[in-house]
């Protein structure tokens, strides 16, 4: 890579760090998870980076590599097993919010590719057909996907939603 | 409507192990073993190779030869990443021979992108090119200083490299023409991994090199990328080097916008040169 182009990816990736760790915590939910995450992210792209940086949306494309970082990392043996703490099912007074609670379960609870939908969706506002074609599935799979995260932050929020 | 949600879902994070310049070292230095292990294996089979060439029939320009007309049989399955190959211990590269450029660098980089532009309508006259590069449509990036010691696969000195997107056809691909100066070119293809095709080339200058389409890669998604390469060497001191990548969409083959004897006869243009 010539000297330029790697102070064009060096900028962008110090730009996007901060945002594809807390992205990357969603998936995981593990910090030290996240940041290996974001590294084998940033790995992809250097490698990629003469075609990638002309594309016309470069985030969606960083945010592709990350999913599915992830999802090939639940593959591995050493991964099936999660390593976050269990999440209580009742709330104890003076702890985090109802609304908080409720999607932090809703995330444990959900299937890896069901929570990279939720996620995409929901946290990163990606069209559905965005999300379908990120994951490679079709749009109606991440509708009926995304349903039950729908009504979990709907009943968290108390607010109107629209599909 | 839910982003703050998830971000009080997400608290504070603590501080990232992310180190980005460990990460870019990490990066060259694999790169640099990939292409090591490439040429090292380009060298050692140099001699055979030179034994077995043959020379390509030169077709006039427009012709159809299909440029991946073989069956990639090493390609890789998608999901699977290619190896990269050992880093070799003690192997020896041969120097750069070409002479010093005399050329002020603004000259010959105008030049040189005009020439890329005319070398490749020449062959394809209903090409169009990426926007947005000026005029030219070509990307030009050059090193014009003297650099010590070299290696093989890094840029070297005077070296005049031009990059676009290239539509023939409906059909496109990311081109690359480097100009440069004589040197540790590649001779043959045996050992390269991921290797399809590979022709040897004689120019009627007397220019060697061959032309051959090798996979390079392949993402975590269902899709392959075929790269190929086009060494000239020894012309008047200099090589030209054309690299053309065509992504292979999910499930179907690459349809290159231009055939190997097309790039053949970019290499070929005698305006490629660091000594008009």
């Amino acid at each position: 890579m010539l000297r330029a182009d790697e102070d064009e990816y060096r900028q962008f990736v110090v730009a996007r760090l901060e945002p594809l760790r807390r992205m990357a915590f969603l998936l995981c939910r593990n910090w030290h998870t996240a940041d290996d995450l974001v590294s084998i992210t940033f790995g992809k792209l250097y490698r990629r980076w003469g075609r990638a940086r002309d594309m016309e949306n470069l985030d969606a494309y960083v945010r592709a590599i990350l999913t599915h970082a992830w999802l090939d990392e639940r593959r591995r043996p050493w991964r099936r097993e999660d390593a976050t703490d269990p999440v209580p099912e009742s709330v104890a007074p003076g702890g985090e919010p109802p609304d908080v609670a409720m999607l932090r379960r809703l995330l444990a609870a959900v299937p890896p590719r069901q929570r990279a939908v939720i996620v995409l969706r929901f946290y990163c506002d990606l069209s559905v057909a965005q999300t379908a074609d990120i994951l490679g599935i079709s749009e109606g799979a991440v509708k009926s996907q995304a349903a039950r995260g729908l009504e979990a932050l709907r009943q968290a929020t108390a607010q109107p939603v629209e599909e | 409507m839910y982003h703050d949600l998830f971000e009080r879902v997400i608290g504070d994070a603590p501080a990232s192990t992310v180190d980005i310049e460990a990460l870019v070292c990490g990066q060259r230095r694999a790169a640099r073993r990939r292409i090591a292990g490439t040429v090292a294996a380009v060298v050692a089979t140099t001699g055979l190779l030179t034994a077995g060439a043959l020379t390509v029939g030169r077709p006039a320009p427009g012709g159809h030869t299909p440029l991946f007309g073989v069956p990639v049989a090493s390609a890789t399955a998608p999901g699977v990443s290619v190896t990269p190959p050992p880093t070799p211990g003690q192997t020896t590269y041969p120097p750069f021979v070409g002479p010093p450029v005399t050329e002020p660098s603004p000259a010959a980089r105008q030049r040189l992108e005009a020439a890329m532009r005319h070398a490749v309508l020449a062959v394809a006259p209903g090409a169009s090119f990426r926007t947005g590069n000026g005029a030219s449509g070509f990307d030009m990036r050059h090193v014009d200083q003297p650099i010590a010691g070299t290696p093989p696969g890094n840029i070297p000195s005077f070296t005049y490299s031009g990059t676009t997107v290239v539509r023939v056809a409906g059909r496109q691909g990311n081109l690359t023409i480097m100009v440069a100066r004589a040197g540790p070119f590649r001779e043959g293809c045996a050992g390269v991994p991921g290797i399809a095709t590979c022709e040897p080339v004689t120019g009627p200058r007397g220019e060697t090199g061959f032309v051959m389409s090798q996979v390079l890669s392949v993402s975590d998604r269902p899709e392959a990328q075929y790269h190929l390469w086009l060494d000239r060497g020894a012309v008047d001191a200099g090589t030209v080097t054309v690299d053309l990548t065509v992504d292979a969409p999910a499930g179907g083959q690459p349809d290159p916008p231009l055939t190997a004897d097309q790039l053949v006869h970019i290499a070929e243009d005698p305006a490629l040169t660091l000594y008009p």
